[in-house]
């Protein structure tokens, strides 16, 4: 049966310094303005609606999504990036959407991103060495010396051979261009890592290397990481909870094993279906659940439920009433955004 | 007789002494309705071979340096550009990975598929027209006849990819060569995607080549499976036999890689450590050796051939190892070498 509309509030209202959330968006909201052809003003495009986040102290929020969902801007914006357009994001309790200048910038040091393409995200002019020390360089990281210290022993952890200092990324291949990118995330001792699709545009072999890298770091820095990614199996490998976005808005966030056992939201069911499994047996068994259509514009969603165009249980009501995120009482519960959601699991009180 | 008989294959670019070798002896067959797969990382060789059957690797940028490439017992690299252009299209078409670049964006999906229609099967005018709403449909595109007007930049990546299978399919060809033809698609457009392209294959009993990086994917869509590592062959089953009997390290190592979305968090995953050779910098011995854990001394000194391993001898399967050979080549590997390397590390 369908949640009662009242567990609604009890999740997301609370807004007082929960010491085990990092960080806290509430309500995010990033509207960009896109020229359209034709109109004196340009449009606006909501590429992050209303989101509710939270990530605790210490785990691996992964965010998963289709191309445009908005899981990147999300990142971006809990990092002040891009500054959202409403909503708030507090880290450790400070609101970060007030800080500007030298405070902001204070807050940034623990917090760093890890970014897709370790290509495009390394100044080619730089040394490996430089690049790494970089960040402390912003950041004052003590004297020369120490910064090169710093790196050397950064350089070690990430699995840069030290003989790689005084050189240039076009000399390393894809996969040590990210252990650089990582290095430099992480070299100036973060709390908080926003890993913007990390491992997307590497070999498999070579993902694998990074995924256990990042795994490793993870557990023995103690590191809060949110991690976005497209590939659900490399997310389901490493992420303690996962969010699932749709067309700019959270459609359900749960604990890893909830989510990939038993979905509720017909869009998380749908998205799980049409990855692909490496096991002929399993492939040619399993039933897929092949949805109808494309993603909507982001410039023009459907009202309602952004996903009713695309869903095979979509009502009356998915048409007028967006869903609210709503589920069991905690903010680590079960929480899906959706009028007639798959029951949850039987377990539990 | 096969549809598609790949020989001894050799493709090379750049020039002179700085020429190097990106596919290197690859013999594969495709037999007529059969969907094969060519499965590899980024610079294996897999598109290049794609290209080289398809000529269109051309001078001075790259040229096919030997072997052979038998369509129907016709070596397509003996052709005349004339008969070549006979085959393409209602022989064999391809379909590529990113369709706005193989689409002409400023001709409309209508003329650029009744082009093909009148240049190969001499279809004009309405007739012309019926067959390609008729292929739109076939595609799934809803409101076919509508959809000829439009240009590609007012498709999505999902529709343009329907578009290039139904200009595949247009003159009824024998053969689709599919190169990576997923992998810009998000994960729901994907499944769409390549749950068309196997029921028109079936249906239409043409045969795809399906080159991807995916092991996923190949799981899911492919008969026969052929491992490419740096330009050559390395190992070649039934789908089912590689999935469950891998026999080189290397398929090991890629089975060992990849997360799995049925399994929960269990461990570490086992990647491959070091990365492939460089094209120019090939091992004297096996090429996967330097990366290999299994290796011994013949491996670095001398490269192993194709061959029927040991423990599969009865099967149609072959891999390019001397740790699978039979014992009086070595022959040193066992399915429990297999076993702990596919294992996830406790953690």
């Amino acid at each position: 049966m369908s949640k009662a509309p009242a567990a609604a509030g009890d999740t997301l209202v609370k807004t007082a310094h929960d010491p085990t959330v990092l960080v806290r968006a509430r309500d995010l909201t990033v509207d960009f303005k896109v020229p359209v052809r034709g109109a004196l003003r340009p449009a606006r495009l909501r590429a992050v609606s209303g989101v509710d986040l939270d990530i605790l102290r210490g785990e691996i929020l992964g965010v998963v999504g289709e191309s445009g969902c908005g899981k990147s801007t999300t990142g971006r914006a809990i990092l002040q990036l891009i500054r959202p357009s409403a909503g708030t994001v507090t880290f450790d309790g400070v609101e970060l959407t007030t800080q500007r200048g030298g405070r902001l910038r204070a807050m940034r040091r623990r917090m760093q991103m890890i970014f897709q393409d370790p290509y495009a995200s390394l100044n080619p002019r730089m040394s490996i060495g430089e690049l790494i020390e970089e960040p402390l360089l912003v950041h004052s990281g003590g004297s020369a010396t120490e910064r090169r210290a710093r790196a050397l022993e950064i350089m070690d952890m990430v699995g840069i051979s030290r003989q790689w200092h005084g050189r240039y990324p076009h000399e390393l291949s894809g996969g040590q261009r990210q252990r650089v990118g990582i290095a430099r995330a992480l070299v100036s001792s973060p709390e908080f890592i926003v890993a913007d699709e990390p491992v997307s545009a590497l070999d498999v072999s070579i993902q694998a290397q990074i995924v256990n890298l990042l795994e490793s770091l993870q557990e023995d820095l103690g590191l809060t990481m949110m991690f976005i990614a497209h590939d659900l199996a490399v997310v389901r490998h490493l992420c303690d909870r996962i969010a699932v976005m749709y067309l700019g808005t959270v459609v359900e966030v749960a604990d890893c094993e909830s989510v990939y056992t038993r979905p509720r939201h017909p869009y998380t069911q749908a998205l799980l279906s049409a990855v692909p499994i490496p096991d002929p047996d399993v492939e040619r068994e399993r039933e897929q659940r092949i949805l109808t259509g494309d993603v909507p514009s982001p410039l023009n969603p459907p009202t309602g439920c952004r996903f009713r165009t695309r869903c095979w249980k979509a009502q009356d009501v998915c048409e007028v009433t967006p869903p609210v995120l709503a589920g069991a009482g905690t903010g680590t519960g079960h929480q899906v955004a959706c009028h007639f959601p798959e029951d949850p699991a039987p377990s539990g009180p | 007789m096969a549809l598609l008989e790949v020989r001894d294959l050799r493709t090379e670019f750049g020039a002179g002494r700085r020429a190097v070798t990106a596919v290197d002896g690859v013999s594969f067959t495709v037999d007529a309705g059969e969907m094969v797969a060519l499965v590899g990382e980024s610079g294996c060789g897999k598109s290049a071979t794609a290209q080289s059957i398809m000529g269109l690797i051309v001078p001075p940028a790259g040229r096919v340096a030997g072997g052979q490439v038998l369509f129907e017992g016709r070596d397509l690299l003996r052709m005349s550009p004339r008969e070549l252009r006979a085959v393409r299209g209602s022989g064999i078409a391809m379909i590529f990975q990113d369709p706005m670049t193989s689409l002409n964006p400023v001709l409309t999906v209508g003329r650029q598929l009744t082009e093909s229609l009148t240049l190969h099967l001499g279809l004009r005018g309405a007739a012309a027209r019926a067959r390609a709403v008729e292929l739109l449909d076939m595609v799934r595109i809803p409101a076919a006849a509508t959809r000829l007007s439009s240009y590609p930049h007012q498709l999505s990546g999902g529709m343009r990819q329907r578009v290039m299978i139904a200009m595949a399919l247009s003159c009824n060809p024998r053969l689709i060569l599919a190169d990576e033809i997923t992998t810009a698609l998000d994960v729901t457009i994907q499944a769409q995607i390549l749950a068309l392209l196997r029921d028109l294959a079936a249906e239409t009993r043409t045969a795809v080549l399906f080159i991807t990086h995916d092991l996923g994917v190949v799981a899911g869509m492919a008969e026969r499976v052929n491992v490419m590592y740096a330009g050559q062959i390395v190992e070649s089953a039934e789908t089912a036999d590689l999935f469950r009997r891998p026999q080189m390290p290397y398929t090991w190592g890629l089975l060992g890689s990849v997360p799995r979305l049925d399994q929960a968090r269990g461990g570490r995953l086992r990647p491959i450590g070091g990365q492939p050779p460089e094209l120019s910098a090939m091992p004297s011995g096996c090429r996967f050796a330097p990366r290999c854990v299994h290796r011994r001394d013949v491996c670095l000194d001398s490269p192993p051939g194709l061959t029927a391993p040991r423990e599969a001898s009865e099967r149609d399967q072959q891999t390019r190892c001397w740790g699978t050979q039979d014992a009086s080549h070595g022959g040193w590997l066992s399915t429990k070498d297999r076993y702990a390397s596919q294992l996830v590390e406790e953690k």
